[in-house]
């Protein structure tokens, strides 16, 4: 049994603990918690167990086999593995094939809606659509227009009178065949951020500029790039990552090839973990991607922060 | 008097549902995994398992997945503690040392088979196949579906062109020569990466009388003269033009259409195709459309190539053994087997059904596929064949891309291939 003055020392006590201020003090940690346990459990979690098993050598067929090797995995994948520069190369240029002409292409067709009077909503919707088509259909359709005998694009190349491409069997147009196949599927998305940064922007400036004698170009260059530049780099930064992970355009109008040459990373890692069921290795993989993400994605934030955008 | 009327029919409702699941418990169910054609290949919901059903009462919960999905499917399950499939239907090379640790020994239940069952006339090829460690092996699996390679080609260009069925494959390429003209390739394969160039290049390497590896699977035998030799052939029809010059872009769908749409004349293709590329709706050549088997480099053991069997697998975890067992020779006796060859486009798997009169009546190929059977060999059993095919796939394509000369890029595949072995 509590004494009276044991039980109002303890209410004392709680009473100091859970004073109004503090009350305010934890409540924003209190209603972020339950995010914060959600994002651990199925982010957090997941991405450090899965560093933890590229450090084991462990095949799913033979899991009493299984051994911790060290950076072993990282060793071999860098130095012995056939694959994984060629791997490395194709995934690096895709992105930055796809990602310059995404932001030339969404950047001046963002220009040109923004300067539209009437229609813009409607021809926004309708460069919108192949955005909106699965990218299983995009491949389809497009690996049906890349036919090297029944595809309309050498028909088109045909018409100006150039010889046909070998487009999905020879490793250089097989390249620009997945890339552009990717560019038309997603400068849409690009298009609507630039666009979005474009009508949020305030009217008075250009107002000012113009008052003041700028060209267009000089407006271009002076006021609007620099304003429309932290949607721009939020943007690239998402498109960036997206596309060291692609995985669905190279995989069903090439599978990869021919040979290894348009094997992006996402590719490289299913078939090592679904193929051979090597964990230990896909992991490994997994990691360098994940790796090579947070390096692009700092350098991006880096970016921001530094020219305060 | 409502409380009493209330409780009456709660109590109802409680005996019905315990009626039922006693039911339920007392038919037996089974959980199969299957590839939705192989499905389809034993009749779907109205086939073989509702026919288990209103026989034997055994339910079967029947979950599909594709080729690429099945095995991971099935080894995740596997590898998480079993029990989840009762039956599997798995191909061939998945069969293997490392994976029959999850699969049930078969022998126990075959022997008391009723003798109906007849577990000899299961084409003795695909038995072996079944048998890990070979030879005399315990038996894991039971065959379900086979196919095989085979040469389907274009009787009107042939006889147009004055030719005769090619026994080797120097005559083979000699047809392909004179049967390209404008619009028509002499022959056409696949050649885009993963199984479908490495399964092509396979049904030519096959007909060598040995596959990728030696049969005890601890050396690599693509450097032999005579692999060599057949990747040359499978080179030179590529390289003079006479198959298609995006053919490195080919997969099943390019190849299959290119020959039913009259864009090449043959073609050594898996032998299931025969229904669709005879299917005059969808087959433009329909009508002039003829087999042989696939040649080899001296023309004796003509025939001799890949077999690609599906076999089913009983989980050795199952709790419903039994029940299992009980589907597997639904789907394999000979009744069903015969069935699905007449009526759902199944690859049988039993000797009787190839000499059925009925069965060869309706496919004239029929004892060409048998010959090609009995003679071919599955692809390596071997734990790491994932990895095999796909260095085959890699080395293949580096010849075929002039990268390398035929007799290195075999060298180099061995090279690969003798570290997983």
């Amino acid at each position: 049994m509590r004494s009276e003055a044991q039980r109002g020392a303890v209410k004392a006590a709680r009473g100091r603990w859970l004073s109004p201020a503090r009350t305010q003090a934890l409540a924003p940690y209190a209603l972020i918690l339950p995010a914060y346990l959600v994002l651990g459990a199925i982010l957090i979690y997941p991405a450090v167990y899965n560093i933890w098993l590229s450090f084991w050598s462990w095949r799913l067929t033979t899991p009493h086999l299984a051994r911790f090797v060290g950076p072993d995995n990282y060793v071999r994948l860098l130095t012995v593995n056939p694959d994984f520069w060629g791997v490395t190369r194709f995934t690096l240029g895709f992105t930055v094939a796809t990602i310059a002409l995404e932001f030339v292409l969404g950047l001046v067709s963002a220009l040109l809606l923004y300067g539209l009077v009437r229609g813009r909503r409607l021809l926004t919707s309708f460069l919108l659509t192949p955005y909106m088509v699965a990218p299983i259909a995009v491949g389809l359709g497009w690996r049906l227009m890349w036919d090297r005998d029944i595809g309309v694009v050498n028909f088109a190349i045909g018409v100006i009178g150039l010889a046909k491409v070998n487009w999905l069997a020879e490793t250089w147009p097989a390249f620009w065949a997945v890339v552009l196949t990717e560019v038309w599927r997603s400068t849409p998305f690009v298009t609507m951020i630039l666009l979005a940064g474009l009508t949020a922007l305030p009217n008075d400036v250009f107002e000012a500029a113009h008052v003041d004698g700028a060209n267009r170009w000089q407006t271009f260059r002076r006021i609007t790039f620099p304003l429309i530049l932290p949607p721009l780099v939020v943007s690239l930064m998402f498109q960036t990552i997206f596309k060291l992970r692609v995985f669905d355009i190279p995989y069903i109008l090439t599978e990869g090839g021919p040979g290894t040459s348009t094997m992006p990373y996402g590719l490289f890692i299913q078939r090592i973990y679904f193929r051979y069921f090597d964990v230990g290795n896909a992991a490994a993989v997994s990691v360098v991607l994940l790796l090579l993400g947070g390096v692009i994605a700092f350098f991006y934030l880096r970016l921001v922060r530094e020219r305060d955008i | 008097m409502r409380r009493f009327a209330g409780g009456t029919a709660v109590l109802a409702a409680a005996a019905l549902l315990l009626a039922l699941a006693g039911q339920a418990a007392a038919a037996g169910k089974v959980t199969l995994l299957i590839h939705p054609t192989l499905y389809q290949a034993a009749g779907g919901p109205k086939g073989v398992v509702a026919d288990l059903e209103r026989e034997k009462g055994i339910r079967v919960t029947v979950v599909t997945a594709p080729y690429t999905k099945i095995k991971d499917k099935a080894v995740l399950s596997f590898a998480a503690g079993g029990g989840e499939f009762d039956v599997v239907t798995l191909i061939g090379p998945w069969i293997n040392q490392e994976t029959v640790g999850f699969f049930e020994p078969l022998d126990g239940y075959i022997r008391k088979a009723p003798a109906d069952y007849a577990y000899e006339d299961l084409i003795e090829s695909l038995r072996q196949t079944a048998r890990v460690p070979k030879p005399g092996g315990p038996a894991y699996a039971i065959p379900y579906r086979v196919g095989t390679g085979i040469v389907y080609y274009r009787k009107d260009l042939f006889a147009k062109a004055g030719l005769s069925i090619p026994k080797t494959w120097e005559e083979f390429l000699a047809a392909a020569k004179k049967l390209t003209e404008p619009g028509v390739y002499g022959v056409v394969q696949r050649g885009k990466p993963g199984e479908h160039v490495e399964q092509d290049f396979k049904r030519y390497l096959f007909s060598t009388g040995h596959g990728t590896i030696s049969d005890d699977g601890k050396r690599c035998l693509l450097d032999q003269p005579d692999s060599i030799r057949v990747l040359e052939v499978f080179g030179t029809h590529f390289f003079n033009g006479w198959a298609p010059p995006d053919m490195l872009a080919y997969g099943r769908d390019e190849y299959r259409n290119a020959m039913m749409q009259g864009r090449a004349a043959m073609g050594v293709f898996f032998s299931p195709y025969w229904g669709i590329m005879k299917d005059s709706q969808k087959s433009k050549v329909a009508e002039h459309l003829g087999w042989f088997l696939v040649p080899t480099l001296d023309g004796k053991n003509v025939g001799a190539t890949l077999n690609s069997g599906w076999f089913a697998v009983m989980d050795k975890k199952s709790k419903n053994k039994q029940e299992a067992w009980e589907l597997m020779m639904a789907l394999t006796n000979k009744k069903n087997q015969l069935r699905g060859g007449l009526e759902w486009a199944n690859g049988p798997v039993r000797t009787s059904v190839y000499q059925n009169p009925e069965f060869q009546k309706k496919f004239p190929v029929a004892q060409g596929w048998l010959t090609a059977i009995s003679r071919g060999q599955e692809d390596a059993q071997h734990p790491r064949s994932a990895e095999i095919s796909d260095v085959v796939s890699k080395e293949v394509i580096n010849f075929l891309q002039k990268k390398k000369s035929a007799a290195q890029a075999m060298k180099d595949a061995c090279r690969q291939v003798n570290s997983f072995l």
